[in-house]
């Protein structure tokens, strides 16, 4: 179940939220635990059990860890603890990978391909792996008392509202507030207008333009029958087309995931959990290291926290610190998906993260605010082509439309929606560069409402709200004149 | 303070949860009605939660998509978006509508055809379309022998779409001449092996150039009033193929209309917009047909799209043609003067194609494309291949779909089959007989038994028996046909020879019959007198011609003039409410079952005939026919009916009757 569905919209949430609220303090966990299992088993039914089995090991593994004295006994089963979600991540999101690779190399070398079954990805396996690691780590290193019950754990892990697409929530940030929260009746308001954000940038803003990427580029995950066609279409392409078509996706891609996390930490906001903050105006960034402060923050703070600082950080000398900086981004970019496109983005982003430290920092600094931005944000979008297109050869050929400085024919094929679309985009990914910008920033997302405020955003929130399910519905439905025959 | 505060936010978190169920109260207590919202699509069932439907996740995709469409204030909510992106942005999100210029509106398919390039919508490309037009104009050549072997003319062409006509209004430029244009290209095929087919862009054009209104309208698909002009094209053509005079068509000045009918708005519909859009008026020709004592009435069968209903909206086919059907697109078959329609799948297609006397096969562009063009293959087949061989023949290849798809449920197995015959209907070659390029020798052995039908069809007498019988025992007309042809063939009596009429239904036959013979008479009457003396007459001379009973006749006016003259009256009503309260039944049965007393009650009284009785029974038809034919009308009565809680019947006798008062004042 996603958030932009009428399913979850007009069925899952008011019912959740009104039996939430109904029930007594002491049972809220339950519901919220009960509502999450639902939402999971609704759209991956086949990987509940796993997400429970392996919930409850992992409970009961940590608590063990907490219990043993013994210090070579705690790692090792702080080693166990953590090798279960992974071992699971790798099975699930890497087993097919690795198999294909495996097998490419076979046939490469004259061997026969070994047999395998496809393996499907439990949706939000991910999130809740990296969750599990957070929890066994921060309680290992101290940082938290282990969770004394198990439906305070599961719940941890399993909060619906980031559970298919975080924002990762380290075990740090929510240990009290799973035990006790508070939320008062503007801290629901507030919420829900940060909820309704979220579904407007990702119904009104990233699906828009989304059509339009895919009718260009085709699916993300292509057929391998399908490659010709799109390689034909792309190899044509002019350099205006090519270079709408990348900026189109690098707005759709970050008002999709910062709307989703928009809508999750409102969700939060709700039920008086205070969620990290995930994106902070990201294409404002004047730099690739910037840029990585600003988007996907909990991700960043994660590889930080959990790979970069234990690989030795910038401890061990500035080659080894180099050498973690790019092992930290190839992985990072192996996490977003389990294909060679994704190593190549994560690649590039460490690549230009060690530039950065090198010389392009400096430079950067030198050349102004605005020329940084702007280069930053040429050199995102270029290597958001990697992230878009899975098939390399696709991309690559892609890349080079973009510089071939070719202005035949331009076939992007966008309307007047699309355009104003674009156009909106690109104001707000650039706002908060302005003072007043900033400002709106502020007073929108972190200010507390005076009563005829309130009164005025509930206003605008309802008729976003009622807009975003109009435009849920009214694209999708496509009649025809007749009946096909 | 505080607790004026937090009553204000009180308030508001609970009218947003009041606003989050409102669709879910919407939906199950349907505060609110809505008018539905236009188009077709596949509605999607229930869902049935099983263990296997939920662990595949088929039933939460079925129930997201069933809910999607289900779920309340979704009608307004779609249009209100749609008019919101129509407004601002002059787009809309049915991929079936492409928005022009100066407010057109365009069949997606149909002008992205006039661009030259389906490719991205049908996956075909270009030079695959030429390919596949040649083979299929290749097969509709050999059906054009064959056809004519057996006095069956075959008539094509290709609807010349708004896109084509108004390429101005296109949001993007016109193009040129050379630009591929499958019309042209199927036209210089058919051309090439002697098809007859009629290219109507130029005549359109030429007419558009010299005319200050539009053929087609701008918000819908269909032709306005080239409709009109297509049939009097299409009938000169059959008149030049046939050789025999036909009824002649004159177009008047053409006069616009200001209400436009609903069936001409369909591309406007299909937007869904909250507020309609602002109309031009329409234009029409005025139709006046003329015939004479030459004029041939054919039968014909029409194999074609919705473009043929605008066609007989505004001209009669009933007094063009002796009888018509229509294969609607290749799902359903509308016969006997539309009053009935089946669907498709049961046709007997050899029958259709030799039982008429002209074959006419349109298509509109896009349909080129795809399989719109499976009529040459399967007409083909028809023709030349016996039921057990093509049985056997698709059999075989069923089961080598089904084989390769290892697919071997019932349901795949009927999906083998349907594929199977799809396949053959597209390649007919797939037939040994019917490879090569000189015309088939082989034939379906049934063509025999047809084509003695079919000179029962042609006989007019014989005809008008069969249909009165069928309307008479409440039996398909088409079925007669068929069994009076094997009687034929098998030496039996025939139906005609032993076939009494004796019902009300059987009357409304004779009054439509008589008026088209009005209609198709030389003199047009010019006075309603006129018009009654020469229906009567129809009406005499069909008694005496075939024999019939004229009781029933008698018994239907004086059964009329009964319900007229004695149930209207108050106190007759006063009783049949009585009555309704005594049997515990409702007013409106009560004066049925008082009707029939009446009906039974004059042919018991053996009543003679008078020609004053018939004449009222005609005119009170008449006036009827006129009060049902105006949706409007109609709706009127039935909400008096409502209102004085009458029956439906008495409300329309008595506005007969006010109706005729007021003529004779």
């Amino acid at each position: 179940m996603v958030f932009s569905s009428n399913v979850f919209l007009l069925y899952f949430m008011p019912a959740f939220f009104l039996v939430y609220f109904l029930m007594p303090r002491k049972t809220r966990n339950y519901v919220l635990l009960l509502a999450s299992l639902i939402f999971y088993a609704w759209g991956a039914p086949e990987f509940i059990i796993q997400l429970v089995v392996s919930t409850i090991l992992n409970f009961f593994l940590v608590k063990w860890m907490c219990a043993t004295q013994n210090t070579r006994g705690r790692k090792w089963l702080c080693c166990i603890s953590i090798a279960v979600p992974l071992g699971l991540l790798l099975v699930y999101k890497y087993g097919n990978f690795t198999m294909e690779n495996l097998n490419a190399i076979l046939g490469l070398t004259g061997h026969a391909p070994l047999s395998w079954r496809r393996i499907m990805l439990p949706i939000g396996i991910s999130f809740f792996s990296f969750q599990s690691v957070t929890y066994t780590l921060d309680t290992y290193r101290g940082v938290n008392q282990p969770l004394r019950k198990l439906s305070d754990y599961m719940l941890y892990i399993t909060m619906f509202p980031q559970l298919i697409a975080g924002p990762i929530v380290r075990y740090c940030d929510v240990a009290d507030q799973i035990r006790q929260r508070e939320s008062s009746m503007a801290d629901r308001l507030q919420g829900f207008y940060r909820f309704v954000i979220g579904l407007a940038k990702k119904i009104l803003i990233a699906d828009v333009i989304g059509l339009c990427v895919d009718k260009m580029l085709g699916p993300a995950a292509l057929d391998p029958s399908q490659v010709g066609d799109i390689m034909t279409r792309i190899a044509t392409l002019d350099t205006g087309t090519a270079w709408l078509v990348a900026l189109a996706y690098t707005f759709q891609i970050y008002f999709d995931f910062a709307g989703y996390s928009d809508m999750a930490i409102g969700l939060g906001r709700v039920m008086g959990f205070m969620f990290p903050e995930n994106f902070d105006n990201p294409y404002t960034s004047r730099s690739i290291t910037e840029f990585w402060r600003r988007w996907h923050k909990t991700l960043g703070a994660f590889i930080m926290n959990y790979l970069y600082i234990p690989l030795g950080g910038n401890r061990k000398g500035t080659g080894r610190m180099y050498l973690n900086l790019w092992l930290c981004f190839l992985l990072s970019g192996l996490w977003h998906g389990a294909a060679w496109n994704f190593v190549v983005w994560g690649a590039l982003h460490g690549l230009f993260i060690c530039l950065d430290k090198l010389f392009l920092g400096k430079v950067m600094k030198k050349i102004g605010t605005v020329p940084s931005v702007i280069l930053t944000f040429i050199t995102v979008t270029i290597i958001w082509v990697f992230f878009r297109i899975e098939n390399i050869g696709l991309a690559w050929t892609f890349v080079t439309r973009m510089f071939a400085f070719d202005f035949s024919g331009f076939v992007f094929n966008g309307n007047a929606l699309v355009y104003t679309t674009l156009a909106v985009a690109a104001i707000f990914s650039f706002l908060t560069l302005t003072g007043w910008g900033k400002k709106l920033e502020k007073k929108v997302y972190y200010t507390d409402y005076s009563d005829r405020q309130h009164i005025w955003i509930w206003i605008i929130a309802i008729l976003v709200f009622i807009f975003c399910v109009a435009a849920l519905n009214a694209t999708s439905f496509s009649p025809f004149i007749y009946f096909r025959f | 303070m505080r607790k004026k505060r937090n009553t204000i936010l009180v308030i508001l978190v609970s009218l947003t949860t009041l606003m989050l169920f409102a669709p879910l109260l919407q939906q199950n207590l349907e505060l609110f009605k809505f008018e539905g919202l236009y188009g077709y699509d596949k509605p999607t069932s229930k869902p049935v939660l099983s263990y296997d439907s939920y662990v595949a996740s088929a039933y939460q995709q079925q129930a997201e998509k069933y809910l999607k469409e289900n779920f309340g204030f979704r009608e307004p909510l779609i249009r209100m978006y749609n008019q919101c992106t129509y407004d601002w942005f002059k787009t809309t999100s049915n991929n079936e509508i492409s928005i022009g210029k100066d407010g057109w509106l365009y069949h997606t398919e149909s002008a992205l055809q006039y661009y030259g390039n389906m490719e991205s919508w049908f996956g075909m490309t270009n030079s695959e379309v030429r390919e596949n037009l040649a083979s299929k104009a290749r097969i509709m050549s050999k059906v054009n022998a064959i056809l004519k072997q057996y006095g069956v003319h075959l008539l094509t062409f290709t609807l010349p779409t708004k896109s084509f006509i108004y390429p101005e209004h296109l949001r993007w430029q016109p193009v040129g001449d050379t630009t591929f244009n499958a019309f042209l290209y199927l036209e210089q095929q058919l051309a090439s092996l002697g098809v007859p087919h009629i290219n109507m862009i130029p005549w359109f054009k030429q007419v558009q150039d010299t005319t200050s209104f539009d053929l087609y309208y701008s918000k819908g698909s269909h032709w306005a009033a080239g409709a009109s002009l297509a049939v009097d094209t299409m009938l000169r053509y059959m008149e030049q193929l046939g050789g025999k005079p036909l009824a002649q068509i004159q177009l008047g000045h053409p006069y616009s209309i200001d209400e436009i009918p609903n069936e001409d708005k369909d591309l406007e519909h299909l937007l869904n917009l909250a507020v309609p859009l602002k109309h031009e008026p329409i234009y029409e020709y005025p139709v006046n047909l003329q015939t004479n004592e030459r004029t041939v009435y054919p039968s014909v069968w029409f194999v074609g799209t919705s473009f043929y209903w605008y066609m007989t909206r505004r001209v009669n086919f009933d007094v063009l043609f002796r009888d018509r059907d229509l294969l609607f697109y290749y799902s359903t078959f509308h016969t006997d003067r539309e009053r009935q329609s089946f669907p498709a799948d049961s046709l007997d297609w050899l029958h259709e194609l030799l039982v008429h006397d002209y074959v006419v096969f349109f298509r509109d562009g896009p349909q080129l494309y795809h399989d719109g063009i499976l009529f040459p293959g399967k007409a083909l087949i028809s023709l030349c291949i016996g039921d057990e061989r093509l049985k056997e023949k698709t059999d075989a290849i069923a089961d080598s779909i089904c084989d390769a798809w290892r697919a071997k449920t019932h349901h795949d197995s009927l999906n083998c089959y349907h594929q199977a015959e799809i396949l053959l209907q597209l390649h007919p070659e797939m037939f040994e007989e019917l490879k090569g390029e000189g015309i088939p020798t082989c034939r379906n052995p049934r063509i025999g038994e047809i084509l003695i039908e079919r000179r029962i069809r042609s006989d007019r007498n014989w005809s008008f028996i069969l249909n009165a019988k069928a309307i008479n025992d409440s039996l398909d007309v088409r079925d007669l046909f068929k069994k009076e042809a094997h009687n034929g063939i098998t030496y039996q009596p025939f139906l005609r020879d032993n076939t009494y009429f004796t019902t009300y239904d059987y009357f409304d036959f004779l009054v439509d019959e008589a008026i088209l013979d009005i209609h198709r008479s030389q003199a047009v009457p010019e006075t309603k007198d006129e018009v009654f003396q020469l229906a009567l007459d129809n009406i005499k001379t069909r008694i005496q011609q075939h024999a019939f009973d004229d009781d029933t006749l008698m018994t239907m006016a004086c059964a009329m003039d009964a319900i007229v003259n004695e149930l209207g009256k108050e106190n007759s009503l006063a009783s049949i409410r009585e009555k309704a309260e005594d049997w515990n039944v409702s007013v409106d049965k009560a004066f049925r079952m008082a009707t029939v007393w009446c009906y039974h009650h004059s042919k018991d009284q053996q009543k003679n005939i008078s020609e004053e009785t018939i004449i009222k029974a005609l005119e009170d038809y008449q006036i009827e026919h006129r009060m049902r034919q105006g949706q409007e009308s109609l709706d009127d009565l039935t909400r008096k009916c409502h209102d004085l809680n009458l029956p439906l019947r008495l409300i329309i006798n008595r506005n007969i009757e006010w109706i005729r008062q007021t003529r004779v004042k």
